[in-house]
């Protein structure tokens, strides 16, 4: 049952560190992004960071992972102040396809360039090295940090900026820290973990976890037992069916989501 | 004087002398002398577009006041011991969220104590547990006021809240208020028709002017 886990330890062992500390993060990041409805908008911001990874793959720059936290950063601001007349949707909308194709384009003429793509597009969980797996651990500790100390206030600047405001808060700059936070821990999870995963793990848990429970309390709880859940689940099925780990956690969360929209509204916890 | 804070005598929470009130320049009303003290219950009334919320946001300090002047007691300066229920509410059925966990929000840092949410939810009439978002309109505006009375304030603002409600609704929202009075709570409730609680007196806006009633 956990063979996955005891013969996989030596090969994988990085990898499942990785996974599973950002299966914490992510979740918890997405709870705020949920909140605000912008689901479309975490798509947006995974796809603006691969952007960033190209760039600096095409460009031969040094630390991608910084480029595509760049990336994610400028787009995560300039998403909080739309153009005028314009709803935030249009933008995530902008963000995926605009970024989809010039993630391709960029990377269309180089030198390995379509297994690059592959690499950041579709999930590379298997691939993380130990120096990857202690940064992925230092940013879920950060996040995790954030949802300890001023989770609550980062929620109510962003599902109810007035009352943050009238409590003292001041939204705009907890909004921009909670993004920059969201940023990096999009950059280093974009890296270890694929766009696909990354994206399901920040909005599939939040989506699941709003439809199975009645509290508001229990929301960081289901989130990250869906993430948690899901990568945990991906790696087992993966080892027994020889299928690739990534792709199983998404189809596991997909599959959850699905479960919570039939869920019934009595069952909910 | 205010029993809120035992140790602390409060006579004066809002004064405001020969105010003008509007915006973009334009002066909806002017001449208000009025004092708000303690335990008080005043009604704003007045037409659509008079002044009435107008007036609210620039007594709080939210708008400058086109003339004239208004001294606000520090609990209500800092906004400390200030809470208001707006016209609308801006939050979104995005998340689960239970009614005692509603009105916690409201609380600065959260959490808060416990039993004064419990006690708030039970003044107006609701039960623990219930999804916010499971509730009638009348019912989250009771919420909204539950909120509002968790937070222990000096002076309760509340712009318009009986709009839509039944007579039910707007008992049990009088009724919570009303329990708070005793402890030198104050209330400023804008309000077309005001359904008859025992109020100091009103503020009428109309033709440019304000006029002061006592009861």
């Amino acid at each position: 049952m956990i063979e996955w886990l005891t013969a996989g330890w030596s090969l994988f062992g990085a990898s499942y560190v990785a996974a599973w500390a950002l299966a914490v993060a992510l979740p918890l990041a997405g709870i705020p992004v949920v909140a605000r409805e912008q689901a479309l908008l975490g798509v947006g911001l995974v796809q603006m960071g691969a952007c960033g990874f190209a760039v600096a793959i095409a460009c031969g720059l040094a630390w991608p992972s910084l480029w595509a936290f760049l990336a994610i950063a400028v787009a995560s601001v300039l998403a909080q102040r739309p153009p005028p007349r314009e709803r935030p949707e249009a933008v995530a909308a902008w963000m995926i396809l605009f970024g989809g194709a010039a993630t391709v384009l960029i990377l269309a003429g180089q030198p390995y360039g379509a297994e690059q793509l592959a690499r950041l597009t579709s999930s590379s969980v298997l691939g993380a090295s130990w120096p990857g797996a202690t940064g992925a651990l230092i940013v879920a500790v950060l996040v995790v940090a954030l949802a300890l100390v001023a989770g609550r206030r980062v929620l109510l600047a962003a599902w109810e900026p007035r009352l943050a405001r009238q409590q003292g808060a001041a939204p705009l700059v907890l909004s921009l820290a909670a993004a920059l936070l969201l940023a990096l821990l999009l950059a280093v999870a974009l890296k270890l973990l694929g766009a696909l995963l990354t994206t399901a793990l920040l909005v599939l848990p939040a989506l699941a976890a709003r439809r199975l429970g009645t509290r508001l309390a229990w929301m960081p709880w289901l989130s990250v037992a869906a993430g948690l859940g899901a990568v945990t689940g991906g790696f087992a099925i993966a080892w027994q069916a020889d299928l690739p780990p990534g792709q199983v956690a998404v189809a596991l969360l997909g599959g959850l989501l699905v479960l919570a929209w039939v869920w019934p509204r009595s069952w909910r916890a | 004087m205010s029993t809120l804070h035992a140790d602390i005598e409060v006579r004066e929470l809002i004064t405001c002398a020969a105010v003008a009130v509007g915006r973009a320049g334009r002066v909806f009303a002017s001449g208000l002398d009025w004092t708000v003290r303690p335990g008080e219950w005043w009604w704003i009334e007045g037409a659509n577009g008079s002044g009435k919320t107008t007036l609210l946001a620039t007594v709080l300090g939210e708008l400058p006041a086109l003339a004239g002047s208004i001294t606000l007691h520090p609990w209500i300066s800092d906004g400390g011991m200030l809470a208001t229920v707006a016209q609308l509410d801006e939050l979104q059925p995005t998340l689960p969220l239970a009614v005692e966990e509603y009105v916690a929000l409201g609380l600065p840092g959260g959490r808060g104590d416990r039993a004064s949410v419990l006690v708030a939810v039970a003044d107006v009439g609701l039960e623990p547990g219930r999804s916010y978002w499971a509730l009638s309109g009348g019912q989250r505006q009771r919420a909204r006021i539950a909120r509002a009375l968790a937070r222990r304030p000096a002076l309760l603002v509340l712009d318009e809240p009986f709009n839509h409600l039944d007579g039910e609704s707007v008992a049990a929202c009088l009724r919570a208020c009303e329990r708070r009075r005793a402890d030198g709570l104050a209330v400023l409730c804008v309000a077309h028709r005001p359904p008859g609680a025992a109020a100091t007196g009103r503020v009428l806006l109309g033709d440019g002017r304000f006029s002061v009633e006592s009861s």
